[in-house]
Protein backbone atom coordinates (compact mmCIF):
# COMPACT_ATOMS: atom_id res chain seq x y z
CA UNK A 1 0.00 0.00 0.00
CA UNK A 2 2.10 2.97 -1.06
CA UNK A 3 -0.41 5.30 -0.49
CA UNK A 4 0.79 5.22 3.14
CA UNK A 5 4.01 6.16 2.32
CA UNK A 6 2.73 9.10 -0.20
CA UNK A 7 0.00 10.12 2.48
CA UNK A 8 3.29 11.07 5.14
CA UNK A 9 5.41 12.55 2.71
CA UNK A 10 2.63 14.72 1.67
CA UNK A 11 2.11 15.39 5.60
CA UNK A 12 5.57 16.42 5.71
CA UNK A 13 5.31 19.09 3.18
CA UNK A 14 2.32 20.19 4.37
CA UNK A 15 3.46 20.64 8.03
CA UNK A 16 6.73 22.12 6.94
CA UNK A 17 4.93 24.70 4.29
CA UNK A 18 2.18 25.47 7.60
CA UNK A 19 5.42 26.52 9.53
CA UNK A 20 7.36 28.39 7.15
CA UNK A 21 4.01 30.81 7.29
CA UNK A 22 2.67 30.93 10.34
CA UNK A 23 -0.70 29.05 9.96
CA UNK A 24 -2.91 28.39 12.68
CA UNK A 25 -5.22 25.73 10.10
CA UNK A 26 -4.75 24.02 7.37
CA UNK A 27 -8.11 23.38 5.73
CA UNK A 28 -7.69 22.25 2.47
CA UNK A 29 -4.66 20.56 0.41
CA UNK A 30 -4.56 20.53 -3.31
CA UNK A 31 -2.37 17.75 -4.98
CA UNK A 32 -2.01 17.09 -8.66
CA UNK A 33 -1.73 13.30 -9.44
CA UNK A 34 -0.79 12.46 -13.00
CA UNK A 35 -3.36 9.64 -14.52
CA UNK A 36 -0.14 7.06 -14.73
CA UNK A 37 0.74 7.35 -11.00
CA UNK A 38 -2.46 4.83 -10.94
CA UNK A 39 -2.90 6.75 -7.52
CA UNK A 40 -6.45 5.83 -5.79
CA UNK A 41 -7.58 9.06 -4.81
CA UNK A 42 -10.15 7.33 -2.00
CA UNK A 43 -7.04 5.29 -0.50
CA UNK A 44 -4.69 8.08 -0.35
CA UNK A 45 -7.48 10.27 1.71
CA UNK A 46 -8.12 7.49 3.91
CA UNK A 47 -3.99 7.52 4.53
CA UNK A 48 -3.78 11.00 4.86
CA UNK A 49 -6.48 11.32 7.32
CA UNK A 50 -5.15 8.61 9.50
CA UNK A 51 -1.30 10.34 9.36
CA UNK A 52 -2.89 13.79 9.74
CA UNK A 53 -3.66 13.18 13.31
CA UNK A 54 0.10 13.19 14.61
CA UNK A 55 -0.19 17.34 13.05
CA UNK A 56 -2.75 19.43 15.02
CA UNK A 57 -2.21 22.12 12.22
CA UNK A 58 -3.31 19.79 9.25
CA UNK A 59 -5.90 17.08 11.35
CA UNK A 60 -9.04 17.33 9.67
CA UNK A 61 -7.70 19.22 6.70
CA UNK A 62 -9.67 18.15 3.16
CA UNK A 63 -6.90 16.79 0.63
CA UNK A 64 -8.12 17.11 -3.03
CA UNK A 65 -6.90 15.21 -5.17
CA UNK A 66 -6.95 16.18 -9.06
CA UNK A 67 -6.28 13.86 -11.68
CA UNK A 68 -4.28 14.86 -14.47
CA UNK A 69 -4.88 13.09 -17.93
CA UNK A 70 -2.00 11.58 -20.01
CA UNK A 71 -0.40 13.95 -22.77
CA UNK A 72 2.26 13.00 -24.97
CA UNK A 73 4.05 14.71 -27.93
CA UNK A 74 5.85 13.07 -30.86
CA UNK A 75 9.15 12.94 -31.00
CA UNK A 76 9.25 12.70 -34.58
CA UNK A 77 6.44 15.07 -35.93
CA UNK A 78 6.42 17.27 -32.80
CA UNK A 79 2.26 16.56 -32.23
CA UNK A 80 1.00 17.03 -28.92
CA UNK A 81 -2.25 14.83 -28.29
CA UNK A 82 -3.79 13.23 -24.89
CA UNK A 83 -3.14 9.88 -24.68
CA UNK A 84 -6.08 7.68 -24.18
CA UNK A 85 -6.64 4.15 -23.01
CA UNK A 86 -2.66 3.98 -22.59
CA UNK A 87 -1.87 4.09 -26.48
CA UNK A 88 1.35 5.63 -26.84
CA UNK A 89 1.45 6.14 -30.91
CA UNK A 90 1.04 9.23 -32.65
CA UNK A 91 -1.77 9.81 -34.15
CA UNK A 92 -0.64 12.05 -37.22
CA UNK A 93 2.51 10.01 -37.98
CA UNK A 94 1.87 6.93 -36.24
CA UNK A 95 5.37 7.46 -34.43
CA UNK A 96 5.94 5.36 -31.39
CA UNK A 97 8.21 7.46 -29.86
CA UNK A 98 6.90 9.62 -27.42
CA UNK A 99 7.45 11.66 -24.62
CA UNK A 100 5.21 12.29 -21.45
CA UNK A 101 4.11 15.91 -21.16
CA UNK A 102 1.43 15.28 -18.42
CA UNK A 103 0.63 12.60 -16.45
CA UNK A 104 3.86 11.09 -14.13
CA UNK A 105 3.11 14.05 -11.90
CA UNK A 106 2.88 13.83 -7.94
CA UNK A 107 2.85 16.94 -6.08
CA UNK A 108 0.95 19.23 -3.56
CA UNK A 109 0.18 22.06 -5.90
CA UNK A 110 -1.00 24.33 -2.96
CA UNK A 111 -2.55 24.76 0.54
CA UNK A 112 -5.23 26.56 2.12
CA UNK A 113 -5.06 27.79 5.55
CA UNK A 114 -6.20 30.12 8.43
CA UNK B 1 -11.53 33.48 4.63
CA UNK B 2 -8.60 30.86 3.83
CA UNK B 3 -5.30 32.15 2.55
CA UNK B 4 -3.74 29.97 -0.27
CA UNK B 5 -0.31 29.19 -0.11
CA UNK B 6 1.76 28.30 -3.51
CA UNK B 7 3.78 24.97 -2.66
CA UNK B 8 4.51 22.95 -6.03
CA UNK B 9 6.75 20.24 -3.94
CA UNK B 10 6.96 16.85 -5.72
CA UNK B 11 6.00 14.23 -3.28
CA UNK B 12 8.68 11.90 -4.39
CA UNK B 13 11.30 14.66 -4.16
CA UNK B 14 13.06 12.47 -1.15
CA UNK B 15 12.54 9.32 -2.57
CA UNK B 16 13.64 11.27 -6.11
CA UNK B 17 16.90 11.95 -4.32
CA UNK B 18 17.69 9.49 -2.54
CA UNK B 19 17.69 7.18 -6.14
CA UNK B 20 20.10 10.29 -7.69
CA UNK B 21 22.62 9.53 -5.46
CA UNK B 22 22.36 5.59 -5.54
CA UNK B 23 22.63 6.34 -9.11
CA UNK B 24 26.03 8.12 -8.99
CA UNK B 25 27.21 5.17 -6.35
CA UNK B 26 26.51 2.74 -9.41
CA UNK B 27 28.36 4.55 -11.84
CA UNK B 28 31.23 5.60 -10.10
CA UNK B 29 31.58 1.87 -9.70
CA UNK B 30 30.46 0.91 -12.85
CA UNK B 31 27.90 -1.02 -11.97
CA UNK B 32 24.65 -1.85 -13.94
CA UNK B 33 21.70 -1.65 -11.75
CA UNK B 34 18.42 -3.82 -12.77
CA UNK B 35 15.30 -3.45 -10.70
CA UNK B 36 13.51 -6.28 -11.07
CA UNK B 37 9.87 -6.11 -10.32
CA UNK B 38 6.69 -8.65 -10.50
CA UNK B 39 3.69 -9.98 -9.15
CA UNK B 40 4.58 -12.61 -6.36
CA UNK B 41 5.32 -15.96 -7.80
CA UNK B 42 5.80 -14.89 -10.65
CA UNK B 43 8.91 -17.00 -10.77
CA UNK B 44 11.79 -14.19 -10.19
CA UNK B 45 13.95 -15.75 -7.81
CA UNK B 46 14.34 -19.13 -9.43
CA UNK B 47 15.12 -16.53 -12.85
CA UNK B 48 17.92 -15.56 -10.59
CA UNK B 49 18.90 -18.79 -9.72
CA UNK B 50 19.30 -19.80 -13.68
CA UNK B 51 20.74 -16.25 -14.45
CA UNK B 52 23.37 -16.67 -11.70
CA UNK B 53 24.51 -20.00 -13.18
CA UNK B 54 25.29 -18.70 -16.12
CA UNK B 55 27.31 -15.37 -15.00
CA UNK B 56 30.24 -14.86 -12.67
CA UNK B 57 29.00 -14.60 -8.97
CA UNK B 58 32.10 -12.41 -8.15
CA UNK B 59 30.80 -9.94 -10.68
CA UNK B 60 27.52 -9.86 -9.16
CA UNK B 61 25.94 -8.47 -6.07
CA UNK B 62 22.07 -9.11 -5.54
CA UNK B 63 19.60 -6.64 -3.13
CA UNK B 64 17.00 -8.94 -1.88
CA UNK B 65 13.58 -7.22 -0.69
CA UNK B 66 10.96 -9.37 0.92
CA UNK B 67 8.27 -8.56 2.93
CA UNK B 68 8.75 -11.22 5.81
CA UNK B 69 11.20 -14.05 5.39
CA UNK B 70 14.85 -14.20 4.18
CA UNK B 71 13.81 -17.34 2.08
CA UNK B 72 14.45 -15.81 -1.52
CA UNK B 73 18.24 -14.44 0.13
CA UNK B 74 18.45 -18.29 1.51
CA UNK B 75 17.98 -19.83 -2.06
CA UNK B 76 20.55 -17.65 -3.11
CA UNK B 77 23.29 -17.93 -0.75
CA UNK B 78 24.88 -21.21 -2.48
CA UNK B 79 26.12 -19.04 -5.68
CA UNK B 80 29.08 -17.16 -3.55
CA UNK B 81 28.02 -13.50 -4.55
CA UNK B 82 26.90 -10.83 -2.20
CA UNK B 83 23.56 -10.41 -1.45
CA UNK B 84 22.01 -7.89 1.18
CA UNK B 85 18.18 -8.84 2.42
CA UNK B 86 15.74 -5.97 3.11
CA UNK B 87 13.23 -7.11 4.78
CA UNK B 88 10.55 -4.33 4.47
CA UNK B 89 7.99 -5.26 6.96
CA UNK B 90 4.74 -4.00 5.53
CA UNK B 91 5.87 -1.77 2.98
CA UNK B 92 4.85 -3.42 -0.21
CA UNK B 93 7.89 -2.19 -2.06
CA UNK B 94 11.49 -0.90 -1.99
CA UNK B 95 12.64 2.68 -2.45
CA UNK B 96 15.41 4.87 -2.88
CA UNK B 97 16.39 5.10 0.79
CA UNK B 98 15.91 1.40 1.61
CA UNK B 99 18.50 0.90 -1.43
CA UNK B 100 20.58 3.48 -0.36
CA UNK B 101 21.20 2.12 3.15
CA UNK B 102 22.03 -1.40 1.67
CA UNK B 103 24.50 -0.15 -0.56
CA UNK B 104 26.39 0.55 2.60
CA UNK B 105 26.60 -3.05 2.86
CA UNK B 106 28.31 -4.35 -0.12
CA UNK B 107 31.29 -3.84 -2.11
CA UNK B 108 30.33 -2.48 -5.60
CA UNK B 109 34.07 -2.28 -6.64
CA UNK B 110 34.38 -5.68 -8.74
CA UNK B 111 30.58 -5.89 -8.99
CA UNK B 112 29.56 -5.34 -12.82
CA UNK B 113 25.45 -6.40 -12.16
CA UNK B 114 23.88 -5.31 -9.49
CA UNK B 115 20.19 -7.25 -9.34
CA UNK B 116 17.51 -5.47 -6.90
CA UNK B 117 14.76 -8.28 -6.68
CA UNK B 118 12.10 -5.83 -5.69
CA UNK B 119 8.73 -6.76 -3.42
CA UNK B 120 6.56 -8.91 -5.29
CA UNK B 121 4.05 -6.67 -6.55
CA UNK B 122 2.84 -5.01 -9.52
CA UNK B 123 1.63 -1.22 -8.21
CA UNK B 124 3.93 0.27 -5.68
CA UNK B 125 7.68 -0.65 -7.02
CA UNK B 126 6.68 1.16 -10.06
CA UNK B 127 6.29 4.96 -8.22
CA UNK B 128 9.71 4.22 -6.74
CA UNK B 129 13.07 5.23 -8.53
CA UNK B 130 15.56 3.38 -6.78
CA UNK B 131 18.70 4.92 -9.01
CA UNK B 132 18.34 2.04 -11.14
CA UNK B 133 19.92 1.37 -15.18
CA UNK B 134 16.92 -0.92 -16.03
CA UNK B 135 13.43 -1.76 -14.76
CA UNK B 136 12.86 -5.34 -15.89
CA UNK B 137 9.35 -7.00 -15.17
CA UNK B 138 8.86 -10.08 -15.16
CA UNK B 139 5.03 -11.26 -16.37
CA UNK B 140 3.94 -15.38 -15.76
CA UNK B 141 2.13 -16.70 -18.62
CA UNK B 142 -0.05 -18.13 -15.74
CA UNK B 143 -1.36 -14.50 -15.18
CA UNK B 144 -3.51 -12.59 -17.19
CA UNK B 145 -2.58 -10.92 -20.78
CA UNK B 146 -4.44 -8.05 -19.75
CA UNK B 147 -1.56 -7.55 -17.12
CA UNK B 148 -0.05 -4.87 -18.85
CA UNK B 149 -2.89 -2.37 -19.09
CA UNK B 150 -3.91 -3.03 -15.47
CA UNK B 151 -0.42 -1.82 -14.40
CA UNK B 152 0.81 0.83 -17.02
CA UNK B 153 3.13 2.49 -15.34
CA UNK B 154 5.23 -0.57 -14.69
CA UNK B 155 5.00 -1.68 -18.20
CA UNK B 156 5.65 2.06 -19.51
CA UNK B 157 9.00 2.05 -17.45
CA UNK B 158 10.66 -0.75 -18.40
CA UNK B 159 13.01 -1.59 -20.65
CA UNK B 160 12.67 -5.48 -20.56
CA UNK B 161 9.37 -7.32 -20.35
CA UNK B 162 9.84 -10.64 -19.92
CA UNK B 163 7.36 -13.48 -20.15
CA UNK B 164 8.55 -16.34 -17.93
CA UNK B 165 7.54 -20.34 -17.42
CA UNK B 166 6.71 -20.19 -21.07
CA UNK B 167 6.89 -24.10 -20.99
CA UNK B 168 3.59 -24.25 -19.23
CA UNK B 169 1.81 -22.71 -22.80
CA UNK B 170 0.56 -25.61 -23.78
CA UNK B 171 -1.65 -25.87 -20.85
CA UNK B 172 -2.79 -22.64 -20.99
CA UNK B 173 -5.23 -20.36 -22.97
CA UNK B 174 -2.58 -17.43 -22.62
CA UNK B 175 -2.12 -15.56 -25.76
CA UNK B 176 1.89 -14.51 -26.07
CA UNK B 177 0.57 -11.97 -28.85
CA UNK B 178 -1.97 -10.39 -27.01
CA UNK B 179 0.13 -10.08 -24.19
CA UNK B 180 2.94 -8.54 -26.24
CA UNK B 181 0.45 -5.97 -28.11
CA UNK B 182 -1.38 -4.61 -24.84
CA UNK B 183 2.06 -4.10 -23.82
CA UNK B 184 3.85 -2.54 -26.57
CA UNK B 185 0.86 -0.14 -27.23
CA UNK B 186 1.96 1.55 -23.56
CA UNK B 187 6.14 1.15 -24.53
CA UNK B 188 6.58 0.16 -28.09
CA UNK B 189 10.24 0.41 -27.13
CA UNK B 190 10.09 -2.66 -24.62
CA UNK B 191 12.69 -5.32 -25.22
CA UNK B 192 10.87 -8.65 -25.07
CA UNK B 193 12.01 -12.34 -23.81
CA UNK B 194 10.26 -15.39 -23.63
CA UNK B 195 12.07 -17.40 -20.82
CA UNK B 196 11.23 -20.70 -19.25
CA UNK B 197 13.86 -22.07 -16.14
CA UNK B 198 12.42 -25.39 -16.38
CA UNK B 199 13.87 -26.06 -19.63
CA UNK B 200 16.39 -23.48 -20.30
CA UNK B 201 14.68 -21.48 -23.30
CA UNK B 202 15.73 -17.84 -23.43
CA UNK B 203 17.64 -18.05 -20.82
CA UNK B 204 21.11 -17.23 -23.04
CA UNK B 205 19.22 -13.98 -24.87
CA UNK B 206 18.56 -13.01 -21.54
CA UNK B 207 22.36 -13.28 -20.04
CA UNK B 208 23.56 -12.20 -23.31
CA UNK B 209 21.69 -8.75 -22.71
CA UNK B 210 22.52 -8.42 -19.22
CA UNK B 211 26.47 -9.41 -20.36
CA UNK B 212 25.94 -6.64 -23.14
CA UNK B 213 25.21 -4.02 -20.02
CA UNK B 214 27.90 -5.09 -17.99
CA UNK B 215 31.16 -3.09 -18.68
CA UNK B 216 33.94 -5.46 -18.33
Amino acid sequence: MHEMGLAQNILDIVVKTAEQNNVDKVVRINVRAGQLRGIVPEQLQFCFGFVARESSVVDGAELVIETLPIKGKCKSCSHEFSVEEYRFVCPECEHEDIDVLQGMELMVSNIEAV
Amino acid sequence: MPIKIQVLNNILEMNDSYAAENKRVFEANSSFAVNMMSSPGSGKTTLLERTLERLDPSRVAIIEGDMQTTKDAERLERFGCQIVQISTGNACHLDGKMIHDALADLDLSDVRLLVIENVGNLVCPAEFRVGEDAKIVVLSVTEGEDKPLKYPLMFREAAVCIFNKIDLLPHLDFSLDEARENARQINPQLKFLEISCKTGEGLDEWTDWLKSKMKG
